[in-house]
């Protein structure tokens, strides 16, 4: 009895990550690709969105639910890109010099988004996807129109022929994929973007330390109890704020190693999905709004992309049209969103239920609060 | 918390940490742009305007240690260098290898480096080139739409006056 109770619990909780085995697994077949391009697919898109990804689990672990504002970040990536190639900067020097020319933006950034979603405690996914927007129409009147005209441009080649502003679409090549072939190496039918993975782990130990600093305990204690925290002695609105401001700033990183994996850049709305790929990501991997770790990020990745990669195979094969697979790639992003927060309302719901049970006499249990 | 007084030895060192954390971000920036910096060289095999110096009939170049570029009298062709000094090495027809150093000017993007100069030892083998205005064609212009600004947004003086692509509707 209680082996059933156990596995149908284990079913319960991984829900997500097998729905998305079991399509995937069954769409590889009908897509026609060969596994040998499906893991060498992954392998890049490893690279590509891992730091993205792995800049939502601060703001988790204070407590802050997915950092939806974590669009801020990669629009002040995107910023340090446009200078970088206005400057002719080249290669990993280009990265390096986006990062750094991007940095007190997102600094900047990253401490308006943590003081507003501090206005909005119990409200941050929404408050953060609802910045985002606001932000972008700054970020789109600063590239549209002060660029060229206010701020100095002297790429004639990246300007719109009226004289100012960015144009629509940008290629990124003195920058296009200098990470991941600075130390590429050959493993079988597989490229590896080495130094991108070293970046990735580098990013990886870092958070694991962090999390045994005093800030990163502080955080663990704010997201575990705001009022207990306080009470403690923890500075909860500094320490959420730190947490947004680290988040933003991988985020700016991580926009800034996708870029130049992909090789151009959408001016304008390139950032329109990063976040919403990145949470997708994140849920498929088993991570919740509450709790979340390393090991969900790569799942979530993985499977994401083995999804996205495999699909407008499948919908070409089985539909007669490859849209539709494409098509199913947006269904299956928000479809992920809304069954992850559908199930974890349900778990807390249930959480909240056997909590009432214990005070009615029952056993005791600790109900799970959250961002919403 | 605000009433709490710190210690103004604690005031002094923490603004000096942050002046250092300032000057190594200014550090760090000047010396990415440096090195990574990118310039278009164009090798340049032809007479000088003034006589001076004659093109060489069949030289190979290579820059900075890049594939060779085989240039007759007359040719020009290009590469792509990033920083500011770079090793030019020339071989002439007959075998002979020369080879010499050149710094290019970090705010120049392109450059004209006149090889017959450069072997005769001119100090002026390396100026700036600036093209000549293109009108750009219709690739040139693709994502270069008014597509996200009104439509009538007035140009800037000064403004290099290009075809004006079609406006979505």
């Amino acid at each position: 009895m209680s082996g059933h109770r156990s596995l149908g619990r284990l079913l319960r909780e991984n829900a997500v990550i097998l729905l998305f085995l079991i399509i995937t697994v069954l769409a590889i077949h009908p897509s026609g690709l060969s596994l040998t391009y499906i893991g060498q697919e992954m392998f890049t898109r490893l690279g590509r969105d891992s730091f993205l990804v792995l800049a939502l689990l601060l703001p988790i672990y204070a407590g802050m639910g997915l950092n939806f504002g974590m669009t801020l970040g990669a629009m002040a990536g995107q910023f340090g890109l446009i200078l970088a190639i206005n400057y002719n900067i080249l290669g990993v020097n280009g990265l390096i010099f986006a990062a750094l020319a991007s940095l007190p933006v997102s600094l900047v950034m990253g401490y308006i988004c943590g003081v507003v979603l501090n206005k909005a405690k119990g409200r941050e996914m929404v408050t953060g996807y609802i910045l985002a927007f606001f932000v972008n129409g700054i970020y789109q009147f600063v590239v549209l129109y002060l660029m060229g005209s206010v701020l100095p441009m002297h790429n004639k080649a990246i300007i719109l022929s009226r004289g100012y502003g960015i144009r629509n679409t940008l290629t990124l090549d003195n920058v296009r994929v200098s990470l991941d072939t600075l130390l590429a190496v050959r493993l079988g039918p597989f490229t590896l973007p080495m130094a991108t993975y070293l970046v990735i782990a580098a990013l990886c130990v870092f958070i694991i330390w962090f999390k045994k600093t005093k800030l990163g305990q502080d955080m663990r204690a704010v997201g575990y109890d705001m009022h207990v925290a306080e009470a403690s002695g923890v500075p909860v609105d500094r320490t959420r704020i730190i947490a947004i401001i680290i988040s933003t700033v991988l985020a700016t990183f991580g926009q800034i190693i996708f870029m130049q994996n992909m090789g151009n850049m959408a001016t304008y709305n390139a950032h329109d999905q990063t976040s919403f790929f990145a949470v997708a990501a994140i849920l498929v991997g088993g991570a919740s709004v509450k709790k979340a770790s390393i090991a969900n990020v790569f799942i979530g990745v993985i499977l994401l992309h083995a999804l996205f990669v495999v699909c407008p195979g499948a919908g070409q094969k089985l539909f007669g049209q490859a849209m539709i697979g494409e098509y199913f790639r947006q269904f299956v992003g928000f479809g992920v969103i809304a069954l992850s927060l559908v199930l974890y309302a349900w778990r807390a719901r249930r959480e909240t239920e056997r909590l009432r049970e214990g005070l009615r006499g029952g056993q005791p249990a600790v109900a799970e609060g959250g961002a919403k | 918390m605000s009433g709490k007084q710190t210690d103004p030895r604690v005031r002094a060192r923490r603004r000096l940490v942050r002046a250092a954390c300032l000057v190594v971000y200014a550090g760090l920036i000047a010396l990415v742009f440096n090195l990574g910096k990118g310039h278009t060289l164009i090798l340049d095999n032809k007479d000088a305007d003034d006589g001076s110096v004659k093109a060489l009939e069949s030289i190979s170049v290579s820059v900075d240690g890049q594939d060779a570029i085989d240039l007759s009298a007359g040719d020009r062709d290009q590469a792509k260098v990033r920083g500011q000094g770079h090793v030019v090495e020339v071989t002439i027809k007959d075998g002979q290898k020369v080879t010499n150093r050149i710094t290019v000017p970090l705010n120049k993007d392109m450059l004209l480096l006149s090889l017959p100069k450069l072997l005769a030892g001119a100090p002026d083998a390396v100026i700036p080139f600036v093209p000549k205005d293109i009108v750009p064609t219709a690739e040139d212009q693709q994502g270069n739409n008014n597509a996200y600004t009104s439509p009538d947004a007035p140009a800037l003086p000064g403004a290099p006056a290009g075809p004006v692509a079609p406006v979505a509707p």
